[in-house]
């Protein structure tokens, strides 16, 4: 009997070790599939962060002077800013086929056709793009994360791509998160300042010059108080990016689900969709 | 310039551009209304260059030459501090055109 012990737990040892092995393409692919939303939701983003920039210069521009000098200069840095914006959804095009061509390895397709484009979008990834006005992203924030990765829980393949691309990853991650709090800083600022203006315009004015305050005065007000829906937003694009960061950790450790982080996408892209159809504020100062 | 410098820059671009896109145009003359149109324009270049600038690289030049504008805009920004009527404002933020014109074309 006694003997007999060591065979069951080399025994239990086997199925615990095959029962975690099983799961590991399961959790690399729910990263894949969570990364593929998590680079759309992004690019939306980005889209939105252009479209608001744009949208509160065009509200300005009838206040400034009217002459060929101003609509040019203006015009060109809102050409420079769409290339710069240009530019970062081309990174997350490359993020988001990495993503795609990890859920290929982790759903078992070694062939080399894949493993040659991971290595050589982590190559992409370890390049792109130097914006280098933002601090940069300290390569040692993510050393040795590479270490992290728990061979027991991963396939061989899956394994040595994990290592390959932990660091480069969680590097190009990082750097998202801080591209997404430059893009928030320019919504917000405007955001703010035509919410200051709208006040003055529509709650201030007609109340104090003592006019007869209908509906439209008592929704200006209300819409002033609550919170404006934008900035709320891209907090949730912050959170979910965060979000993102740790489930990268995760998955390299073989540990971690996705599910709930594809219900925060989900909820955000309709959120994105919703205040594309808002009506937009009054930005003009006048 | 450091990059803690650019933010702060920043920072007094934003407040003098906000201060300007806050001025209610209804109380000013016809005159004033023109030099308010020059200055934001100005202001609001300098605003959008510089987050692209942030976005970006700044260049050597730049980083060489904007000291001197940095401080030019953090003074109008503290002179702005203690005005409250918007011609008084204005009048500061006037004369403090070239400086954002040279600095929006820095950037």
């Amino acid at each position: 009997m006694l003997q007999s012990i060591p065979h069951v737990a080399v025994c239990i040892a086997l199925v615990l070790t095959a029962a975690c092995a099983s799961k590991t393409p399961l959790q690399a692919e729910g990263l894949a599939s969570a990364g593929k939303q998590y680079t759309t939701t992004l690019k939306k983003v980005n889209s939105f962060a252009l479209d608001h920039t744009l949208e509160f210069t065009a509200d300005l521009l009838p206040n400034l002077p009217r002459d060929n000098t101003t609509l040019l200069t203006q015009t060109q840095a809102m050409q420079q800013r769409a290339e710069l914006l240009q530019t970062t959804s081309n990174y997350l095009d490359t993020q988001a086929l990495y993503f795609a061509e990890l859920s290929a390895l982790a759903k078992g397709d070694t062939g080399t056709g894949t493993t040659r484009a991971l290595r050589k979008l982590v190559e992409a990834l370890n390049k792109a793009p130097d914006v280098g006005g933002i601090p940069r992203v300290s390569k040692e924030a993510v050393a040795g994360l590479a270490g992290h990765v728990a061979s027991w829980k991963h396939s061989a393949q899956v394994r040595e791509e994990l290592i390959r691309s932990a660091e480069p990853v969680a590097h190009a991650l990082l750097l998202n998160q801080l591209i997404l709090d430059e893009q928030i800083q320019w919504i917000t600022q405007r955001e703010e300042l035509a919410r200051q203006v709208e006040y003055r315009e529509k709650v201030l004015k007609p109340f104090v010059e003592d006019k007869k305050l209908g509906e439209t005065w008592k929704n200006a007000w209300m819409k002033h108080i609550k919170q404006v829906p934008t900035i709320e937003l891209l907090e949730q694009a912050k959170a979910a990016s965060i979000d993102m960061q740790q489930a990268w950790v995760n998955v390299l450790r073989g540990e971690g689900s996705f599910e709930h982080l594809q219900g925060v996408f989900d909820q955000l892209n309709s959120n994105i969709q919703a205040a594309n159809k808002r009506e937009p504020n009054t930005h003009d100062p006048k | 310039m450091t990059p803690s410098d650019f933010e702060a820059l920043q920072n007094d671009v934003h407040a003098v551009f906000s201060a300007l896109y806050l001025i209610d145009v209804e109380v000013l003359s016809t005159e004033q209304r023109k030099q308010h149109q020059q200055v934001l324009a100005a202001a609001y270049l300098a605003f959008v260059n510089a987050e692209n600038a942030r976005y970006t690289a700044l260049s050597t030049k730049a980083k060489g030459e904007l000291g001197e504008l940095a401080g030019h805009v953090k003074t109008m920004r503290t002179q702005l501090a203690e005005l409250e009527a918007p011609n008084e404002q204005l009048g500061v933020l006037g004369k403090g055109l070239d400086a954002l014109a040279r600095l929006a074309k820095l950037l």
